[in-house]
C-alpha cells in the first residue's frame, strides 16, 4: 500500500522499479527477476536451476515464492519485478511448504551416498535439506538405479543418481561453450544428463560444469575422491596459465594445492576458467622437476649445494660487474613473475650490478581461443613492460638477446625465471656460448639445466604480488602456500644477491609492498593505488589494450542480464 | 576447616578461592605423623608376611586382569564379506578425530555398488585418545573399537602408525570368544545392506553406497 501511494506522490522512477521482500523494501533495476534484484542485495532464495551466467530454466521450482495478488506461488528466477509487487518468501507458509515439497521431490530417488560425494560440504541439496526440509522420507517404493561413474570427457565424470536435471550444465555447454555437448535424455524420474554417441564431453571450458553442478552429480576426474571440501583452506589469487589473468579461489591443504575454481569477476572471467588454467597447479607440486635447492656447476655437472655455498658462487660470478661491468651483462625476466619481483631484480641490476641488456622473456605463445584464454601464456608481460617503461630501460625482446648472445655482446646472463619463447635448439646453442649463466627459477627445464648457478626461487602461488593482465587491468597474486622447501621469493631472491655481493645495508627492497611502493614512485599509473586498494577484484590501469569486454555471456538469454 | 583467601588472576577476570589449610601445632612437628605412617608400613609388612591380605600387585601376563566391557581398546577395521575393509574412505571420522591420527586416502574402485575406497587407511594409535568418536562417526559402521587390547608397546614412532591391513586383522572381543570372524555384524538399531544392490532390492531407500546414512 504504502508503494502505490509512493507511486501517486510522484516517487516512480522509471527503469528502477520498487518492490517489497518479505516487507523489505528493494529497488530492483528494470527487467530484472525477482531472485537477480534479491540476490543484489543480499537476500538469498533458495535455487537450483537459476545461475546468474546462464539463461532461465526455471524448471528446479525450488524458487517458488508467493506474490501478492496471483494465486499460484511465482518462480523468482523467472518472475519479473514490476512496480510495487508485494513478495514473500520466508515469510510465506505456503512458501515454505513449497520449498519442503520441492526438497522431497527432489531427494526421492536420490542415493543419500554423501558420506563418498565429492560435493558433500558444499551441496545446495544438502544446505537446503538442513534449511528447508529436514524431514524423513515417506517413499516405500524402489529407487530408480542409475549408472553412478559415467565417464563423459577427460575432466568430468557424471553420477546420474544424484542429478537433479537442473540442466545448468546442459545451458552451459550452449550458451558459452557453444558446443551443445551435454543434453537431457529421457523424461520423468528416468531422466538423465548426458553426451551423444562418440561425442564426448571434450570441450576445454568442460571443467565449469562441475562447479556449476549444484549438486554432485558432476565430479572432475582431477579432484575426485582427493580430499573432502572441508579440508581445503580456500585462497584467492589469480590463474598465471595466460594473460588473462583469470580470477581463481586455490583450495589447498598442509602446503598441497588440491584444486583450482574461477572465482567470480565479471571484468575479467565472469565464473569460469579454461581446463589448462585448472591443472596449473600441478606443476607446482611436480616432484621431477622442481627446484628446491640451490645448484652449482662443478666439473660439469651441477651438483646440489647449501645456501651458504650459493651465496659465495654468486659473489665470485658477480662480482666483477659490480660498479664497473664489460658491458656484456644482461638480466632477462621471464614474465611469469610478478611486477614487484620485476622490480626487485631492476633495481639490483640498477643499484649494484651494471646491467646493459634487458630482455623481457616468457612462455612461447600457445592458441588462445575466442572465450577466455588469449595467445600469450604470460600472466605479466604487459606488467613486466610498465616497470621496465618506469625504469626508463628498453627491452630488446627475446630476439635480439639471442642473438646478442651469439654475436658476443652479451657474455653473462641472469635469468628471473628460466621462460624462454623459441624453438629449445635456437636457445640452447645461444646457451652454451655464455661464460655465466645465472637462473632463478623453480623448475627444472633445458635452460635451468644449461646453468652455472641455480637459485631456487619460488611460483606464483607461493608468494604476494601483482599481475598487469592483458587489457591492463592490475590485479593482486596472493601466496597461497609457503614456499615449498624454503625456496626465495622473487624479493627475497634478489635481497639475497644483493647480500651476496655485499649490499645488504643499503638494500631496500625486502617485501613485495617495498617492491610496489618503489614502482609507485616512478610508474605514473599507479599514482594513486596501495596494495590493498587493489582489491579483490583489481582495478584497470589504463593502459595496454582497451578493456575488452568478456566474450562469454550468452547474448540471446534473458538471464544474460547479471545481478 | 580453614579460611578462604580470594586471589585475583592476573590474566583474565575471574576469581579463584584458594583453600588453604588451617595447620595446628601438631600437624607442624610432622613427628607424630611420621610415626603414624611409619605404623601403617610396618603394620602391613607384618601382614603381608603372615596372609599376604595388603598386596594389590597384578602379575601380568600371568594373570590379567578382566576388563569391564565398556573398555575400548584398539580400533579394527570391520571387514565385508569377502575380507576388504567395509570403509568408503569417506573420511567422517578422520573428521572427527580430536587428535587428528587418523590419516585416509581415498580411492576409485571399478565396483559401482561401493566406489569409494580407501587406498591408505593408517591410525597412529600412539596419538589416539581412545575417545570413540571415530566409531561414532563412522556412518558405515566400519570401524570399531570393540576389541578390548591395548596397542602392544613399540619401540619407534613408525611401529605406531596401524595400516588397513593390521586394523583389518585385529578380531573383536567376540571373535576372540567364539573364535571365528563374523562379517556381518552390525549394532543393533542400524540399517543392513551395504550397497545400492539393497536399496534396488527394495529396502525402502534407507541406505545408498554408504550404508544407512540420512533419512530418505
Ligand atoms: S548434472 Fe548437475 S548441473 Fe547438470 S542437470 Fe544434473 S544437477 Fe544440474
Ligand atoms: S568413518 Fe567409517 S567409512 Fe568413513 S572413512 Fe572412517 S572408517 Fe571409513
Ligand atoms: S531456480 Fe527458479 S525454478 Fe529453479
Amino acid at each position: 500500500m504504502a508503494l502505490r501511494s509512493g507511486w501517486s506522490r510522484g516517487t516512480f522512477r522509471p527503469g528502477m522499479p520498487k518492490f517489497t521482500l518479505d516487507g523489505r523494501e528493494i529497488v530492483a533495476k528494470d527487467g530484472q527477476t525477482i531472485i537477480e534484484a534479491a540476490t543484489a542485495v543480499g537476500v538469498e532464495i533458495p535455487h537450483y536451476c537459476w545461475h546468474p551466467k546462464l539463461s532461465i530454466a526455471a524448471n528446479c521450482r525450488m524458487c517458488l515464492v508467493e506474490v501478492e495478488g496471483i494465486k499460484k506461488l511465482q518462480p523468482a528466477c523467472e518472475a519479473r519485478v514490476r512496480e510495487g509487487m508485494v513478495v514473500r518468501s520466508e515469510q510465506s507458509k505456503q512458501v515454505l511448504e513449497a520449498r519442503e515439497s520441492v526438497m522431497e521431490f527432489l531427494l526421492i530417488n536420490h542415493p543419500i551416498d554423501c558420506p563418498i560425494c565429492d560435493q558433500a560440504g558444499e551441496c545446495k541439496l544438502q544446505n537446503y535439506y538442513m534449511a528447508h526440509d529436514g524431514s524423513g522420507t515417506r517413499f516405500d517404493e524402489v529407487k530408480v538405479v542409475k549408472d553412478k561413474a559415467a565417464v563423459l570427457g577427460p575432466m568430468v565424470m557424471l553420477d546420474e543418481e544424484r542429478c537433479v536435471n537442473c540442466t545448468r550444465c546442459v545451458r552451459f555447454m550452449d550458451e558459452v561453450a557453444k558446443t551443445h555437448q551435454l543434453g537431457q535424455f529421457d523424461r520423468g524420474d528416468r531422466a538423465v544428463i548426458g553426451i551423444f554417441p562418440g561425442q564426448p564431453l571434450d570441450h576445454p571450458y568442460a571443467g565449469n560444469t562441475v562447479d556449476i553442478c549444484p549438486v554432485g552429480a558432476l565430479t572432475s576426474t582431477d579432484f575426485r575422491f582427493k580430499m573432502r571440501p572441508w579440508f581445503a583452506k580456500k585462497t584467492e589469487t589469480l590463474c598465471a596459465g595466460c594473460a588473462r589473468g583469470c580470477n581463481v579461489t586455490m583450495d589447498h591443504n598442509s602446503g598441497q594445492i588440491v584444486r583450482i575454481k574461477p572465482r567470480d569477476n565479471d571484468a575479467v572471467n565472469e565464473s569460469w576458467m579454461c581446463d589448462d588454467g585448472r591443472l596449473t597447479y600441478h606443476r607446482v607440486h611436480d616432484v621431477d622437476s622442481m627446484i628446491t635447492e640451490p645448484f652449482l656447476r662443478k666439473d660439469g655437472k651441477l651438483k646440489r649445494v647449501g645456501w651458504d655455498e650459493a651465496r659465495r658462487r654468486l659473489q665470485e660470478v658477480l662480482a666483477a660487474y659490480v660498479g664497473a661491468s664489460d658491458g656484456k651483462l644482461g638480466l632477462a625476466l621471464s614474465s611469469q613473475i610478478t611486477n614487484e619481483g620485476g622490480v626487485a631484480f631492476i633495481e639490483l641490476a640498477e643499484q649494484i650490478l651494471q646491467v646493459d641488456n634487458y630482455a623481457i622473456l616468457g612462455r612461447p605463445d600457445w592458441k588462445g581461443d575466442e572465450l577466455l584464454k588469449v595467445d600469450d601464456q604470460n600472466p605479466n608481460r604487459a606488467g613486466l613492460e610498465l616497470v621496465l617503461e618506469a625504469y626508463s630501460i628498453y627491452d630488446e625482446g627475446a630476439e635480439a638477446l639471442r642473438k646478442g648472445i651469439l654475436g658476443g655482446s652479451v657474455s653473462s646472463l641472469i635469468m628471473v625465471g628460466s621462460d624462454y619463447p623459441s624453438p629449445n635448439e635456437e636457445w640452447a646453442e645461444a646457451l652454451s656460448k655464455l661464460q655465466h649463466l645465472v637462473v632463478f627459477a623453480s623448475n627444472w627445464d633445458d635452460t635451468s639445466r644449461k646453468a652455472e648457478i641455480v637459485i631456487p626461487m619460488a611460483s606464483h602461488v607461493e608468494q604476494d604480488g601483482t599481475f598487469l593482465n592483458h587489457t591492463g587491468r592490475l590485479q593482486r597474486v596472493n601466496e597461497v602456500i609457503e614456499p615449498i622447501s624454503g625456496r626465495k621469493r622473487a624479493v627475497e631472491a634478489a635481497a639475497f644477491t644483493a647480500a651476496a655481493l655485499g649490499a645488504a645495508k643499503d638494500w631496500r627492497i625486502h617485501t613485495w609492498r617495498d617492491a610496489f611502493f618503489e614502482l609507485k614512485k616512478r610508474a605514473i599509473e599507479l599514482k594513486d593505488l596501495t596494495p590493498d586498494a587493489i582489491g579483490r577484484l583489481g582495478v584497470p590501469l589504463g593502459v595496454g589494450v582497451a578493456d575488452e569486454s568478456v566474450p562469454l555471456r550468452p547474448s540471446n538469454s534473458p538471464g544474460a542480464r547479471a545481478p | 576447616m580453614g579460611h578462604a583467601k580470594p586471589v585475583e588472576s592476573p590474566t583474565a577476570n575471574i576469581t579463584y578461592r584458594v583453600l588453604n589449610p588451617d595447620y595446628g601445632v601438631f600437624e607442624r612437628a610432622f613427628l607424630p605423623a611420621i610415626a603414624a605412617g611409619l605404623g601403617t608400613t610396618i603394620r602391613h609388612f607384618f601382614a603381608n608376611v603372615t596372609t599376604r591380605k595388603y598386596i594389590r600387585t597384578i602379575e601380568y601376563p600371568d594373570n590379567p586382569v578382566e576388563y569391564p566391557q565398556r573398555f575400548r581398546g584398539m580400533h579394527r577395521l570391520v571387514p565385508r564379506e569377502d575380507g576388504k575393509p567395509r570403509c568408503v574412505a569417506c573420511f567422517m571420522c578422520q573428521t572427527a578425530c580430536p587428535a587428528r591420527c587418523i590419516h585416509i586416502v581415498g580411492g576409485e574402485t571399478a565396483d559401482q555398488s561401493i566406489e569409494k575406497f580407501p587406498i591408505v587407511f593408517e591410525i597412529d594409535e600412539l596419538r589416539c585418545v581412545v575417545c570413540g568418536l571415530c566409531v561414532e562417526a563412522c556412518p558405515c559402521d566400519a570401524i570399531r573399537m570393540d576389541t578390548g587390547i591395548h596397542p602392544v608397546p613399540v619401540t619407534s614412532r613408525q611401529e605406531g602408525l596401524f595400516g588397513k591391513r593390521d586394523l583389518l586383522g585385529i578380531p573383536s572381543r567376540e571373535e576372540r570368544k567364539s573364535g571365528r570372524r563374523d562379517t556381518t555384524s552390525r549394532p543393533p538399531g542400524t540399517a543392513a545392506g551395504t550397497g545400492r544392490k539393497d536399496r534396488a532390492h527394495g529396502d525402502g531407500g534407507a541406505g545408498g553406497s554408504a550404508g544407512g546414512f540420512g533419512e530418505h
